[in-house]
């Protein structure tokens, strides 16, 4: 009988063993960022020489509301809008192409423009473990025995903080809530003439958008897309880490 | 989580039933008789069965080993094994496999148009629960070395990942696993010994999303406690 209780207990720790086996292995937040870019085969990039590049990052967002302390953060002198615009802006320069500050300066009209937009958003979950209320009996017992939590001495307010009777209480093995936030940035290269024939379109055509069945199509050259989980504090690092990754991956762009 | 429970029960359950039939004596059949005096018979050594409990080690072959190259040390399995004559056991088989290997930042080429730079993974899963059967040439040797194989449906996930993009196939599979193995008791007395060998295992999936296209396959060293009975 002894010997079947041994064995029992072996397979009951084998299947503990077994269950903490699924976790992850180490991953870091850098470990999910990601660089993808995009190109027309068929289209010379030798026939462009000029540029045009939005004055800021275009922001989509469902936790940044426009003015709050996010938003003048990222579109502060030297913040996430500004990094970014300057470190594609170099790129191009470096590439061998010429910055015009407007997409039809007279009779400069710009060959392409930029459009950088960062979309920024939050997901939370929630995990519970029901493991942690049938695994620690304790934790019944004690939480059945005390009734409710007190509170502190002379006060009868169930918000009080003041006793929680260290870790027992079961609610706090029993998951946890977490949050994260992703963030991409989309850099797209259009040709020049489309973007003009758009705006053209949309002047004459106030009451229609970009997306109406009449309106003229841009033409998408080149496109980045880099994306990740945000962290505490080298986003604008890692994001424009993708940038360079981006133009790096495109020697096509290159000029001479 | 609901599969950890799910395993956790399933392994109890199965413990439970391996010894459902009795509590294991070394029953063997010459040992006494009409309360005479001992008689050691040919069979002395043969016990009713087996009860195995192993570590795994794994190494991909085949299409697998392209889609994961690192060793597994993430193995476990258990089986018990029962005599239905001197040389043949059958039995009930269950196993646990993790396979996962991290690919270092890399740009990976989409046709012509098109790169990936990031952070690549893949992972792989089983937990297989089958039937066993084994076949024991010497019966009369203390070390007993055997062949065997156990079949049975496993359920998979697979897994490719690339940045915070991933997919992903969990599903039930059929497997089978030929394996060549040895006890070895701890003493000459003792129904305690080590339990190694090695096994292959082959299990029925393809998918060229994940470049299996004749099924997965990996080698697993194991080694572990096995009880005699």
């Amino acid at each position: 009988m002894k010997r079947i209780t041994k064995l029992f207990l072996s397979v009951l720790t084998l299947s503990v063993v077994l269950s903490s086996c699924y976790k992850e292995e180490t991953y870091y937040t850098e470990d999910y960022d990601l660089t993808i870019t995009h190109y027309d085969t068929e289209f010379d990039f030798t026939t462009y020489k000029t540029f045009y590049i939005t004055d800021s990052v275009g922001l989509i967002s469902d936790y940044i509301k426009k003015g709050d302390a996010n938003w003048k953060d990222f579109y502060k002198r030297g913040g996430a809008s500004a990094s970014v615009i300057n470190s594609i802006t170099k790129h191009y320069l470096d590439l061998g192409y010429t910055q015009l500050d407007s997409l039809n300066n007279g009779t400069d009209s710009v060959d392409f423009a930029v459009n950088a937009i960062m979309t920024l958003n939050e997901q939370t979950g929630y995990v519970y473990y029901p493991g942690y209320w049938y695994g620690y009996p304790g934790y019944w017992g004690g939480y059945w025995g005390w009734g409710y939590y007190k509170g502190a001495k002379g006060t009868t307010s169930t918000q009080s903080t003041a006793y929680y009777y260290g870790g027992y209480y079961p609610w706090y093995g029993g998951g946890y809530s977490y949050t994260y936030k992703t963030g991409n940035l989309m850099v797209e290269m259009a040709d020049g003439q489309s973007v003009r024939d758009l705006i053209r379109f949309l002047k004459a055509n106030p009451t229609l958008g970009p997306a109406d069945v009449d309106a003229p199509q841009l033409k998408y050259v080149w496109s980045a897309f880099i994306d990740g989980y945000q962290s505490g504090d080298k986003n604008i690092e890692r994001v424009i880490n993708g940038i360079d990754e981006a133009y790096e991956n495109s020697p096509y762009l290159k000029q001479n | 989580m609901k599969k950890n429970i799910l395993l956790t029960f399933v392994l109890v359950l199965f413990t439970a039933v391996s010894f459902a039939d009795g509590v294991p004596t070394k029953n063997n059949v010459n040992t006494i008789t009409n309360g005479s005096a001992v008689v050691a018979g040919d069979d002395f050594l043969l016990p009713d069965g087996y009860f195995n409990i192993n570590y795994n080690l794994g190494w991909t072959a085949g299409d697998m080993s392209n889609f994961i190259g690192e060793n597994s040390y993430r193995g476990f399995s258990i089986d018990g094994r029962k005599f239905i004559n001197d040389k043949i056991t059958i039995g009930g088989y269950m196993g646990w496999t993790g396979f996962f290997e991290k690919f270092d930042r890399k740009t990976y080429p989409i046709d012509n148009s098109t790169t990936v730079t990031g952070v690549g993974s893949n992972t792989y899963y089983n937990f297989t629960l089958g039937m066993n059967a084994h076949y024991y040439p010497l019966q009369n040797s203390a070390i007993k070395p055997y062949v065997g194989v156990s079949v049975g449906p496993t359920y998979q996930t697979i897994n490719t990942q690339i940045g915070r993009y991933y997919i992903e196939n969990q599903s039930w599979q059929f497997m089978i696993a030929p394996e060549l193995g040895v006890f070895i008791p701890f003493g000459p007395d003792s129904d305690v010994g080590v339990n190694t060998g090695i096994r292959y295992n082959l299990v029925s999936f393809q998918n060229t999303n994940y470049g299996i296209s004749n099924g997965i396959s990996y080698f697993q060293w194991f080694v572990g406690i096995s009880f005699e009975y």
